[in-house]
């Protein structure tokens, strides 16, 4: 049951892009609405059943055992993440609907769906992979359609920061795929579970881990490699803009923390973690300054996003394997990557209902808007309160626990860096709302928000406060197949 | 010194040539050509390890691999080219689309 | 069962309200005064001691009542029930934000006193205090924003310095649960440093001394109810967060408990004293408020050298802060009060009664809630400090007493001789609400006797209703005379007092930040012009953040941080095996 359930959520986004991409309007729409609800429902009985059953599903595709074969890999972090985007993907696909409009129903823009559930579909695989080189293909497949979906415009900057963008994903992509080939070489299989089984620290291993890691450095914009980022994630359009920041990054900071506990986990602690922890410290705090100092609302929240992913590698040098650390690391990071997702898709859809409504989003010209979009605010403000990790958000959640593993391992450094950057954080959103909540002497009668915007910002905005409130639910979920076993 | 070593070393080195490439030339095809150049390499290198000696059968699976590699090459190989040549029709300023800022 | 569902409804309803007025405004608004009523119940029904586990809620949360949060809880909820009332004649304008921020604000104190842990009580106390920046900037006015900029700052500071707190304590001790941490903390690592960090932290929010700057503002800005419940309390808050938090009782602390002394005693005397000095009565009215709770923050400080003194002296802290905020919530409702509103006869002279029944009670005049709080503060403490100590309270005591009568006079004088006509008659549960808390003034003697049987008798010995009267005698006397010579009122000192010290000092950090910036500029830009190409634009920090940025986007830097990370690592890594 649940094996069909699995095969479903990667084929069905696989037949909606393709048709998409022939069908009409209405059929689009219809399509669409199908594809999405029913990816939504099955990812809610693969972690309904995941939950309760507490078992890992292993799939084999056709028959083919590994090496060969593709083998899929269901545990209660690949459930979550399913649950997640599928919810986020949703909320982006009804988003898009009436964002686009009439626009979008002839001309380049339609081909924004195809491209959109191609991406859902390869994301998906992506967290049932369970070999290293099905995670390289899935995620290329998101890279070349994301690549698409930012030029979509066509404008001179949209081009130009796609180009980037595609040039330096594909050298990650490549520096990946080196090191997938030597691990292949040294221990002759690619299945991730094999391949930590049989990892011992010698020179081959070193190069393959440091190539991988260096492509996934750059695929998640960890600093000094974001430059990339700010430029692709700002000029896209809104729902693109959002997929990428939600999605896509989260994607490859998952690619991290699976690998990096499997089949890199005796590097962990190694000099290699500390260069990683400095790194993402430093983004941190440059993503967090350059969020501060931008004119632009969708040009702060994708710095935020190059500051917040810094958190992802922050944690990782007080990690010492096999102890109750690492564990909270584990559960920290991640439960932080998942509430980022949504609260940084929330506050793109919020700055793309504005930019909606007062066609731009320069921050200077903002002041009073909240007075006429109270709903749009209050969604951005939520999200944000994520962001800065207050509570109750799941951000803060997430945030508590690092800080409980950096101060048990005596790292001060690290706790001072996360809580200036909360602080940091707090700024560049304080100062957004602190324009849009100022009394404006302009009473022109707004143009209202479409309900339809609104709604699924306002979705996605509560969602990471549920999961901070609620987050007992969750953590059972991940603590099926954990490395861990349950949170100490 | 094999053969299959000698692919691997020359592989290595058409990675690095094309790093360099990446790094040294302004000119977008340039660039563009470096990235494949270094693809190029990993895929030598790769195939150079499928070898497992006179008399055996070669090892499938990084053939599968280097044919997987180099159908997403390509498609990124393409989707920059085209984006480089939109790209010199489309000016600064330029808002051909009308639809976002 | 029952028990359960009122402590976790005692801070769910307001929740509940609040999110309603997304929904339906006009019937939060409707609903205001019955939010707090689970809660209340809960002071009533729920036995001392019982306590409900949430699982699903932050890593499983658990709500409790003990002794000492229930006798907060019962003049929180009190207080909160009549300021809603109040409210609901006295706003006119905004109503459903007002009301949004009200019910969120009482949610949090709500749920604070309930928490029994510490990520429970720093979620409600957040709550609590970010919700109350929308009481305080309610009207909208430059000064509102203003005050509201103050408070906002201070309270981001007291987050990040109780989270950091807690976080450390939580690590130390090993557990977040309050019942379970003891006091070994305090003497680990670092712990001294926690200590401070949720001592400076709550005592934000407690209005200690050098961190009161937001309170002189923040009252007189607010709309009377919001302020009658942030100086009734939600000042409180920070004490029980103290109390909470701190080892008080469980260990001996003289260097701490040192400090507490000696910043409380100076503000019981300072704040009294500069509140003398205030225009406007509600700004006197909060320095009032610092000055009563510098007389708590002694009490806690003489916990913390005197450990096994907390069974006589917390029922005391309770007393004292029972009487101050019923008394000081009644003083705030009776400034939107105006006796000129009310026709002329009977009714205008019982207004005027009931005018004059806080301020005597607060100047701790005989038979009052004050005197029977001040009373037992007093013989409370004798019991645990030494003879010298005594003399030196007994003369803090006095010297506070003649103080407050004072503030008190000033009050009464703008009061009735200041209060124009309203331009409208607030609504009819104004004047109700504030006929309630009154009363409950009028009554509250009994009340802590009937709560407090230890109270009874202390406080009615000849000595006791004596060292009561004179003062206000004294003062009265005094203020009889020299009412109509203006001079005497003139001293108007701004609200605020030390605040433009800390204004100072974020002058000098911005100058600072300046100058370090443009050195830093000036050397780096050299730098980076040696190295790559010239600048274009000037000196300036923002611009090299942005010509740094796009350096990094360029092909050539990138290369080389990629080539330079590959090697840094493999070397790094082979270095290490």
């Amino acid at each position: 049951m649940t094996a069909h359930l699995v095969i479903t959520v990667v084929l069905v986004p696989i037949l909606a892009s393709i048709f998409t991409l022939f069908c009409g309007d209405m059929m689009r729409r219809v399509v669409c609405q199908i594809a999405g609800l029913t990816v939504l429902g099955s990812t809610c009985l693969i972690a309904y059943q995941t939950g309760h059953s507490r078992d890992v599903l292993n799939i084999v595709l056709s028959g083919w055992e590994a090496p060969l074969g593709i083998r899929l890999y269901l545990d209660g972090l690949s459930a979550l993440l399913l649950l997640t985007t599928a919810i986020i993907a949703v909320c982006i696909t009804f988003f898009a609907e009436a964002y686009f409009g009439v626009k979008a129903r002839s001309g380049r823009l339609t081909f924004f769906w195809p491209l959109w559930f191609l991406v859902w579909a390869a994301l998906n695989g992506l967290f049932l992979s369970g070999d290293v080189f099905n995670l390289y293909v899935t995620l290329e497949i998101i890279n070349l359609a994301a690549v698409a979906m930012v030029a979509l415009p066509r404008t001179h900057e949209s081009l130009k920061a796609a180009l980037n963008y595609l040039v330096i994903a594909f050298l990650g992509s490549l520096s990946y795929l080196f090191g997938v080939a030597i691990l292949y070489t040294s221990h002759g299989t690619l299945d991730i579970q094999l391949l930590a089984e049989l990892a011992g620290i010698d020179g081959p291993y070193i190069l393959a881990a440091v190539l991988i890691f260096i492509g996934l450095m750059i695929k998640t914009a960890l600093f000094p490699l974001h430059f990339w980022l700010p430029p692709a994630h700002a000029s896209a359009p809104t729902p693109v803009s959002a997929l990428l920041s939600g999605l896509v990054v989260t994607a490859s900071a998952y690619m991290i923390i699976r690998l990096g506990f499997t089949v890199f986990a005796p590097l962990m602690h190694t000099p290699l973690t500390l260069l990683l922890g400095v790194l993402g410290g430093l983004a941190v705090l440059w993503g967090s300054v350059h969020a501060l100092i931008q004119e632009r609302v969708k040009m702060v929240v994708a710095y935020s996003t190059v500051a917040q992913l810094g958190y992802v590698f922050l944690a990782l040098p007080v990690v010492v394997s096999g102890s109750d650390l690492a564990a909270m690391v584990w559960y920290g990071v991640l439960y932080f990557v998942i509430c980022h997702a949504c609260a940084k898709t929330a506050a793109f859809l919020a700055a793309g209902t504005l930019i909606n409504v007062v066609k731009h989003d320069r921050i200077a010209q903002l002041s009073g808007a909240a007075q006429h979009w109270p709903m749009v605010f209050m969604a951005f403000g939520m999200a944000g309160v994520n962001l800065i990790g207050l509570p109750p958000s799941g951000g803060f959640i997430g945030k508590w626990l690092m800080l409980q593993a950096m101060i048990n391992s005596g790292q001060w450094l690290l706790v001072l860096i996360l809580i200036a950057g909360s602080l940091l954080a707090a700024g560049y959103i304080f100062r957004v709302l602190g324009i849009a909540l100022q009394t404006s002497e302009d009473s022109r009668p707004p143009v209202p928000a479409p309900l339809q915007l609104t709604l699924t910002t306002m979705i996605l905005a509560v969602l990471p406060l549920l999961l901070g409130v609620f987050s007992q639910l969750p953590f059972s979920l991940l603590a099926v197949g954990s490395p861990f076993g349950a949170l100490p | 010194m094999t053969v299959a070593l000698l692919y691997s070393i020359t592989g290595f080195l058409l990675f690095l040539m094309g790093i360099c490439g990446l790094i040294f030339r302004s000119s977008l095809i340039r660039r563009a050509l470096a990235l494949n150049i270094t693809a190029s390499g990993i895929f030598l290198f790769i195939v150079a390890q499928a070898y497992k000696g006179e008399s055996a059968l070669p090892d499938p699976v990084p053939h599968g691999l280097v044919l997987t590699g180099i159908v997403i090459g390509a498609s990124a190989t393409a989707l920059m080219i085209y984006l480089i040549g939109v790209l010199r029709y489309v000016s600064p300023g330029d808002n051909d689309s009308g639809e976002e800022e | 069962m029952i028990h359960s569902v009122l402590l976790i409804l005692s801070w769910l309803m307001p929740l509940l309200l609040a999110a309603t007025a997304i929904i339906a405004p006009r019937l939060t608004w409707k609903a205001l005064v019955f939010a707090g009523f689970p809660g209340l119940a809960a002071v009533f029904l729920v036995p001392v001691g019982s306590s409900v586990e949430v699982p699903v809620l932050l890593l499983g949360t658990r709500f409790g009542l003990d002794q000492v949060g229930m006798g907060f809880l019962f003049l929180t909820t009190v207080i909160w029930i009549l300021a809603a009332w109040h409210a609901k004649g006295y706003i006119t304008t905004r109503r459903s934000s007002f009301g949004v921020y009200f019910l969120l604000a009482m949610s949090g104190n709500f749920g604070l006193i309930l928490a029994q842990d510490m990520v429970g009580f720093y979620l409600f106390f957040a709550l609590m205090s970010f919700a109350s920046y929308g009481l305080v900037i309610h009207e909208r006015t430059p000064e509102a924003r203003y005050a509201g900029k103050v408070y906002i700052v201070l309270v981001i500071i007291g987050e990040v310095l109780i989270f950091s707190g807690m976080a450390g304590v939580g690590t130390l001790a090993g557990t977040t649960s309050f019942a379970q941490f003891g006091e070994d903390w305090v003497s680990q690592g670092r712990g001294a440093l926690f200590f401070g960090a949720l001592f400076l932290g709550f005592g934000i929010k407690a209005g200690a001394l050098p961190l009161h700057v937001w309170l002189p503002l923040a009252h007189p800005a607010a709309p009377t109810p919001a302020s009658a419940v942030l100086s009734g309390a939600m000042i409180k808050a920070g004490l029980i967060g103290w109390l909470r938090f701190l080892p008080i009782g469980d260990a001996a602390l003289p260097g701490w408990g040192a400090i507490y002394i000696g910043i409380g005693a100076l503000a019981f005397i300072a704040a009294a004293l500069y509140g003398c000095m205030q225009a406007n009565s509600k700004a006197l009215l909060a320095y009032s408020s610092i000055s009563k709770m510098g007389l708590m923050t002694m009490a806690v400080g003489v916990i913390l050298v005197e450990p096994d003194s907390a069974t006589v002296v917390i029922p005391c802290i309770l007393v004292f802060a029972t009487h101050h905020c019923f008394c000081k919530g009644a003083l705030f409702l009776s400034v939107s009060i105006n006796r000129n509103d009310v026709s002329p006869g009977l009714r205008r002279w019982l207004t005027t009664f009931l005018l004059l029944v806080p301020p005597l009670s607060l100047a701790g005049f005989a038979l009052t809630s004050g005197e029977v709080a001040k009373t037992m503060m007093k013989v409370g403490l004798s019991a645990s400090i030494s003879v010298k100590a005594l003399t030196g309270l007994a003369v803090l005591l006095a010297i506070n007493s003649l103080l407050t009568a004072g503030l008190m006079f000033r009050f009464c004088w703008q009061r009735f001789k200041h209060s124009p006509h309203a331009h409208q008659p607030p609504g009819a549960a104004t004047f109700l609400a504030w006929g309630t808390l009154v009363g409950i003034v009028i009554i509250s003697p009994l009340l802590l006797v009937t709560f407090y049987p230890v109270t009874l008798g202390k406080s009615l010995s000849i000595g006791a209703l004596w060292s009561s009267i004179w003062p206000v005698l004294v003062v009265s006397a005094i203020g009889a005379v020299l009412v109509n010579r203006s001079w005497l009122f003139v001293p108007r000192w701004p609200a605020g007092d030390m605040l433009f010290l800390y204004l100072l000092l974020t002058r000098l950090i911005e100058w600072f930040g300046r100058v370090s910036s443009r050195f830093a500029t000036a050397v780096s830009v050299d730098f980076l012009r040696k190295l790559f190409i010239p600048p274009k634009a000037g000196y300036h920090f923002k611009s090299l953040l942005r010509q740094t940025e796009s350096r990094l986007g360029m092909a050539t830097v990138f290369g080389l941080v990629f080539i330079g990370l590959l090697t840094l690592s493999t070397y790094l890594l082979f270095e290490h095996i």
